[in-house]
């Protein structure tokens, strides 16, 4: 396999809808390299409804792009300007790194989420719903801190290419809930041991990662990881 | 393991060999919603779906034939792995519009234009329920020599 240096390359595109999605854009614009006989731009995508967390073009300096709270997939070309030169380049991370042009290799995560194990649950007949209450405030913090869907913008945006936002997040979904509670200091522990051997930074609550988060993922779960 | 290892790399050899100029993946994948979207849908007759049939046919050839890619195979290559899911729903498209064809009579109230009238939909009990099993026999084989297995049954 020949491996040359990352460049940026110029594309012109045209027939662009602006009810386009940004990735129906680099459709269209493979669709035109193909036919032209040239290589079409590898790229991250699947669902393309904002809930997989696969998208992850970095665009004109932010992650998922101008709009806040859109994954990339979500982001249509009515907020650019007709004419607009768009820079795109693929999630920067030590410990992502790049397979082809705007692809991505984020398996790191999935390690961090495998070194968290298991929770003790005991097998047999599911109990009744209501066995273990559980306080509305505390069940509403887990399900925001679960919206995560592990996108890794949060690392692209960071300059210290830290992965809190997205390790917190997912410590924090479990932790806040009863269910898994007798594993939660090593589960935390194992996870954060991951997160540093994978390469990624530090946090230094500069916020980044909050601010580009398309699931509006809050600082406060660092904050709880860290206690 | 070998011999289906070997099967695994002549197919992914034939898409990519063939995989040359003229016709994108998505050109095929578009076609193919179009064949349905005419011929499978709702309404459907018995010669929309003969015609479907054979447009497929020739679909089917011609994505193995013009699609194009410009990559190898033992890369990271997106388009290959386009063509081997477009080429899958070709074939199960294919299998739709043939037992689409053999419930001509028995499907949903609303479907076969045959037994449409203006008024209240009519309904066909005795034709109505079907259950078909397809065997699968192997690629090149898998249309032609589906048999089609079925009985009626009184719900």
């Amino acid at each position: 396999m020949l491996t040359l240096p990352g460049h940026l390359e110029d594309y012109s595109i045209s027939n662009i809808n602006e009810d386009m999605s940004f990735l129906e854009m680099m459709d269209v614009l493979n669709e035109q390299l193909i036919r032209k006989g040239d290589e079409p731009v590898a790229f991250d995508h699947d669902c393309r409804e904002g809930i997989c967390g696969a998208c992850s073009m970095y665009i004109s300096g932010r992650a998922h792009g101008p709009q806040k709270l859109s994954t990339t997939c979500q982001l249509y070309m009515r907020n650019f300007k007709d004419g607009e030169t768009i820079t795109i380049e693929p999630f920067r991370a030590a410990a992502f790194p790049v397979i082809r042009d705007l692809s991505v290799d984020r398996s790191a995560f999935d390690r961090i989420i495998a070194a968290g194990g298991y929770i003790g649950v005991s097998t047999g007949q599911a109990q009744d719903a209501n066995a273990l209450p559980v306080e509305k405030h505390l069940a509403d913090m887990a399900m925001d801190a679960a919206a995560c869907i592990g996108c890794g913008a949060c690392v692209a945006a960071c300059p210290n290419s830290a992965a809190m936002l997205f390790v917190s997040a997912k410590i924090s979904q479990l932790a806040l809930l009863p269910q898994g509670e007798p594993e939660r200091n090593n589960r935390a522990i194992a996870m954060v041991n991951q997160m540093d051997e994978e390469g990624f930074g530090n946090c230094t609550n500069i916020g980044a990662c909050e601010a580009e988060c398309p699931k509006e993922i809050k600082l406060t779960n660092i904050a709880r990881l860290n206690r | 393991v070998e011999a289906e290892k070997n099967a695994a790399k002549e197919r992914t050899q034939k898409l990519l060999n063939l995989l040359k100029v003229s016709r994108t993946v998505d050109d095929f994948h578009k076609a193919l919603g179009k064949i349905m979207w005419e011929y499978c849908g709702m309404a459907r007759t018995a010669e929309g779906l003969t015609k479907a049939r054979n447009l497929f046919r020739s679909l089917s050839e011609r994505i193995l034939e013009r699609c194009k890619s410009t990559r190898h195979c033992n890369e990271f290559n997106p388009e290959l792995d386009k063509a081997g899911r477009v080429a899958d729903f070709i074939e199960l498209g294919e299998l739709m519009v043939i037992d689409a064809l053999n419930a001509t009579k028995v499907v949903v109230v609303t479907s076969a234009l045959s037994t449409r009238t203006m008024e209240k939909p009519k309904r066909d009990d005795d034709n109505y329920t079907l259950c078909a099993a397809w065997e699968f026999k192997g690629v090149d084989a898998t249309i032609p020599s589906c048999t089609r297995n079925h009985s009626i049954m009184r719900l």
